[in-house]
């Protein structure tokens, strides 16, 4: 492969792990404040989990939470 | 009103400075009239640049402290009638210019210029956010290296919380040589990776190395590109201008072997 091309593939892959990586504490932020929400909607006991996938031009971005019942809006803590 | 466009590039000498002053004068050449504001406190160099470095009285922060009226701080570049530049003066702005006041003096210009073009220092703390926040639109100055291009991705990424009207790409220091021998990358890949639009491929030019503090000679190629740009950005044309035309077909083929031996 010509000089060229190999560095057009080498910054693709820096890139494409640059915008993976979105900062410290990116992950404990994101999920400090989707579980505030969920709290408030559901029930659940074990953490919610998160996965972040390459997908085409983006990333594809999996939550998944098990929960045991749904809570009423009529008992939702203030 | 203004058109307010930042150059910036998270590296630094990538050529910001040297699009600001020739993107300049391209502008001015158009017919319009061209405020260049220089932001890069203590590193300033658009006086420089431009070569009217002597004749600086007062700078942005004798504006913001009242020392002087805007407009006579402004300088204005030899025989480009409507191109005029607003210096930078020592470190102490920093800590004293915030980007709110910067906007402030950015909109007293505004109703006399049809751009301001803002010379955005390296790095993307402070000084950055200060000439950001206060622009309506981004050109991201890059050159076709990995360490380069990686700053710029992070920069647009930035500049994409800012809600700018437009972020534009320019490549900077292309050679027509190594991209057609495929030893540098295409600018046309560059756009493609950063997902952003390109607006201007420039040359790698010894003429633009050695004309600081002159004009770049008419007939060379940076000129051209330089020129296109500058509709680009005005008009909304959609030219890029080719680097590697020289180096095509046989001529070209001996014209890169000559080089390559240099
Ligand atoms: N297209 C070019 N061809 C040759 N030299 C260039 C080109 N663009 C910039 N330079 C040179 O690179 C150096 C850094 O440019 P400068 O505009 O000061 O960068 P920055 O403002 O991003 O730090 C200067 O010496 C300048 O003359
Ligand atoms: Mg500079």
């Amino acid at each position: 492969m010509k000089k060229g091309n190999r560095e057009l593939v080498r910054i693709q892959s820096v890139l494409e792990n640059d915008r993976l990586s979105a900062g410290d504490n990116f992950f404990e932020l994101l999920m400090g404040d989707l579980e505030k929400i969920l709290q408030e909607f559901f029930e659940y006991s074990d953490a919610p989990t998160l996965s972040i996938d390459k997908c085409g031009d983006g990333y594809k971005v999996n939550f998944s939470i098990t929960a045991s019942r749904l809570r009423s809006f009529g008992c939702l803590p203030k | 009103m203004a058109n307010k466009i930042v150059v910036t590039s998270g590296k630094g000498g990538v050529g910001k400075t040297t699009v600001v002053a020739n993107l300049g004068i391209a502008l001015c050449d158009l017919g319009l009239r061209v405020a260049l504001i220089d932001v890069d406190f203590g590193l300033n160099n658009l006086d420089v640049v431009l070569g009217v470095e002597n004749k600086v009285v007062y700078d942005i922060l004798d504006v913001f402290e009242g020392r002087c009226r805007i407009k006579q701080a402004l300088i204005q570049c030899g025989e480009h009638k409507n191109l005029f530049v607003l210096p930078s003066g020592s470190a102490k702005g920093n800590n004293i210019i915030s980007g709110q006041n910067l906007s402030v003096i950015l909109e007293n210009l505004s109703p006399l210029f049809d751009y301001i073009l803002i010379d955005c220092p390296a790095g993307i703390d402070v000084g950055f956010h200060r000439a950001v926040c206060c622009a309506d639109s981004a050109l991201v100055v890059a050159t076709p290296n990995l360490t380069s291009l990686r700053d710029a991705d992070k920069v647009i990424s930035i500049l994409k919380s800012y809600r700018m009207q437009k972020i534009s790409l320019i490549i900077n220091r292309a050679r027509g040589d190594l991209i057609t021998g495929q030893k540098m990358m295409n600018p046309l890949d560059v756009q493609a990776l950063l997902k952003t639009q390109l607006v201007g491929v420039l040359p790698e030019e010894d003429a633009v190395f050695l004309s600081v503090g002159n004009k770049l000679p008419k007939k060379c190629e940076s000129k051209k590109a330089y020129k296109i740009l500058a509709s680009n950005l005005h008009i909304g044309n959609k030219k890029i201008f080719d680097v590697t035309c020289k180096y095509n077909g046989i001529f070209g083929s001996i014209r890169r072997g000559l080089k390559n031996k240099i």
